[in-house]
């Protein structure tokens, strides 16, 4: 079904910074998820002061701590905005987490009153309301994925899995939409999502992917890798394939073992 | 005040001995409990009860480094020291009272204390210690501690607080090294002078200029996994498994050696200290010999495998919980290197604990594919059950890397007690 002419490059956008809670299976995952299916996967990062990049398919930004996400913010504004203004036009496939996401948004406040302006690329601001732990929403979050999107997450994995999406939450800012133009990833089923008021998660636009979810998000929510996989493919080569089933039982029984442990009844 | 003391201690100890014995409570910290529930303005009072003291703080290291000093200390003094699960005020509360005499006397020349490090600040707020030890600071439990910039805010304001301290700290963690310290002459740095340093993964900007320090040199691992190194023209060596410990021991050289203690002497109490619980000792279980290691986050993961890389037909268990204790967030599994498991000479992994599908899963993203069909890999979510699969097997060893509570559960089904070997 694949040949070689197959192949994604995945760029990671400031690995040494934004790198933690685990994101690091996020990567890891969509490149054993290409490689047992025989698609060349390419991994190159964008770093600090680079103003050089080639282009990629997928694009990838996990969360990072406060001081380092300063220094991602002024970086990105001087030398990566148009060119990731431009990608973005050009319907490349984007997976934002945390830190990635929230930095993409119009600003950030810390809490400190601190303002950094984000790329502005997403309709929404954040707000860190204090330096406290209590104040962090933190723990295990299961979302339900917006209804608009689970067709075409059931035709890129093959076929129909689960409506949910399960990881852990752990950030302080709190995230809201600034227009409609947007829609949240997931509703809330379990934890706090984008703001411990309005029980949604993440965003969808374009195509852009925005998530608080950690865990790592994609390891056992393979429906979801192959979803960034499959409309990475599609957009490259144009051709209507289905991707090849893998065996997930793995994936799926820690898929469950969550929803399990959290109460959420599911039937697939 | 003295007499209120003496009245509060004669009724904390009453009480915790009626709550024991009508078993309603337990545990170390139980005396620290009733005090904070009941008498909290006595906290700054108790705590200025305890004598010379080293508080000892850091991501790794805390336990093995109280016990190589509590070893040296305590051949010729009285030496107060917390156990590892009680290193918040509560638990140091609960070891003053507990070791308090009934007329209100603390009889002890030294007190060993590790802490916790978010309670630093609270700490040596009331304890004005003679000396701060600070391990190293990786990145730990983020669900609990936060980010790591903020545990070195709370290390900073604790030494802060401390202007009088001798402050011993890890030269070659930058994150520790860039503690400021005022007063200059109140600080000694150790460090590491190997090529195994590389393996550390420490964060943050390496400092272009480090700061003088004292250095272990020549170091070399031992069959028992202990370590061999050389420092100040001497031959050290470590019995507890893992070249990471000499960070330890060189600050337990520093700090012991600072109090005047003989060079001679700390060398030979270095050499006879076993590992503490859950850093690499050995439980023998029907004929079996059990290493048990204690992980709890990605730095120690790493540098756990790295000194099994060696091994013959290797039996591996990873036990992974998801309590409190252990951190709700199992992301960092993502972040360890499970990747080294391709270069080993694996048998069997086991994985297990209330997470085990998350371990086995992150196994299968590990292990090349050739591996996956060579290795057994085996989930077995109860850990009595990897108990009894362990019993029945052929095999003499088994190497378990487990976090928290799944070691107190292990030991509890093992030996009946979760804390004594």
């Amino acid at each position: 079904m694949y040949n070689d002419k197959h192949k994604l490059k995945f760029v990671h956008l400031y690995p040494e910074e934004m790198n933690i809670y685990g994101d690091m299976g996020n990567v890891l995952t969509l490149k054993k998820r290409c490689e047992w299916r025989g698609i060349e996967f390419e991994i190159t990062n964008i770093n600090l002061n680079s103003n050089k990049f080639e282009q990629g398919d997928i694009y990838f930004m996990g969360g990072g701590q406060d001081n380092d996400m300063y220094k991602v913010f002024e970086d990105l504004q001087k030398y990566k905005n148009t060119f990731l203004n431009d990608e973005i036009a050009n319907n490349k496939q984007f997976l934002l987490i945390c830190g990635g996401f929230q930095l993409f948004g119009k600003y950030f406040i810390d809490f400190q009153g601190r303002q950094i302006s984000g790329l502005g690329i997403l309709p929404l601001e954040t707000k860190a309301p204090s330096d406290n732990l209590h104040d962090r929403c933190l723990g295990n979050l299961v979302t339900e994925i917006n209804p608009n999107l689970i067709e075409e997450v059931n035709k890129y994995y093959g076929k129909k899995s689960s409506n949910y999406l399960v990881g852990f939450e752990n950030h302080g800012g709190q995230t809201y939409f600034t227009d409609d133009s947007v829609s949240p990833l997931g509703k809330v089923i379990i934890g706090s999502g984008n703001n411990s008021k309005e029980m949604i998660e993440g965003v969808f636009y374009k195509n852009i992917i925005g998530s608080y979810m950690h865990g790592s998000l994609l390891p056992k929510n393979p429906h979801l890798a192959d979803f960034i996989i499959g409309r990475a493919l599609f957009r490259k080569y144009g051709e209507s394939f289905q991707l090849t089933t893998l065996n997930d039982s793995v994936e799926w029984n820690s898929h469950k073992a969550i929803l399990n442990k959290m109460g959420v009844t599911y039937n697939f | 005040m003295e007499i209120l003391f003496v009245l509060t201690i004669w009724f904390v100890k009453s009480l915790t001995l009626i709550l024991r014995i009508t078993r309603r409570g337990r545990g170390t910290a139980l005396p620290g409990l009733i005090i904070e529930k009941y008498f909290p303005k006595l906290i700054p009072y108790i705590l200025q009860k305890s004598p010379y003291t080293i508080l000892i703080t850091g991501t790794n290291g805390k336990t093995t480094t109280r016990t190589f000093l509590n070893n040296i200390l305590q051949s010729n003094h009285k030496v107060l020291q917390n156990r590892s699960g009680s290193n918040l005020i509560r638990g140091i509360v609960s070891e003053i009272i507990s070791q308090t005499n009934i007329y209100g006397r603390l009889d002890y020349q030294f007190a060993v204390f590790e802490v916790e490090e978010a309670s630093m600040p609270k700490i040596t707020k009331y304890i004005k210690p003679e000396q701060i030890i600070v391990t190293n600071l990786f990145r730990d439990q983020l669900d609990a501690y936060g980010e790591v910039d903020r545990t070195q805010r709370f290390i900073q304001e604790a030494i802060d607080l401390s202007p009088n301290s001798l402050i011993i700290l890890n030269n070659d963690d930058p994150r520790v090294n860039s503690i400021k310290v005022v007063n200059a002459k109140n600080v000694l740095y150790f460090g590491i002078n190997d090529e195994l340093v590389n393996k550390f993964g420490y964060e943050g900007i390496k400092s272009k200029n480090k700061n003088d320090g004292e250095y272990a040199s020549n170091l070399r691992i031992l069959e028992n996994l202990g370590t061999s190194f050389d420092y100040d023209n001497q031959q050290f060596q470590i019995n507890i498994p893992g070249y990471f410990n000499v960070y330890n021991a060189m600050a337990s050289i520093l700090s012991a050696f600072s109090i005047g203690i003989q060079i001679e002497d700390i060398n030979h109490a270095l050499k006879a200290t076993k590992p503490a619980f859950g850093r690499g000792e050995i439980i023998n279980l029907n004929g079996k010999k059990l290493h048990i290691f204690l992980v709890k986050n990605p730095a120690g993961f790493n540098l756990n495998l790295d000194l099994l890389k060696n091994l013959n037909n290797l039996n591996l268990c990873l036990v992974l919980n998801d309590n409190t204790a252990d951190g709700k967030d199992v992301s960092w599994i993502w972040d360890s290197n499970l990747e080294l498991l391709n270069d080993f000479d694996l048998n069997t992994i086991f994985c297990c604990g209330s997470r085990s599908e998350d371990m086995l899963l992150r196994c299968k993203y590990a292990l090349n594919d050739e591996n996956m069909e060579s290795i057994n890999l085996i989930e077995i979510k109860e850990i009595h059950k990897l108990i009894e699969k362990i019993k029945v097997s052929e095999e003499k060893s088994y190497y378990l890397l487990l976090t928290y509570t799944a070691m107190l559960e292990l030991r509890k089904i093992i030996t009946g007690n979760s804390l004594n070997v």
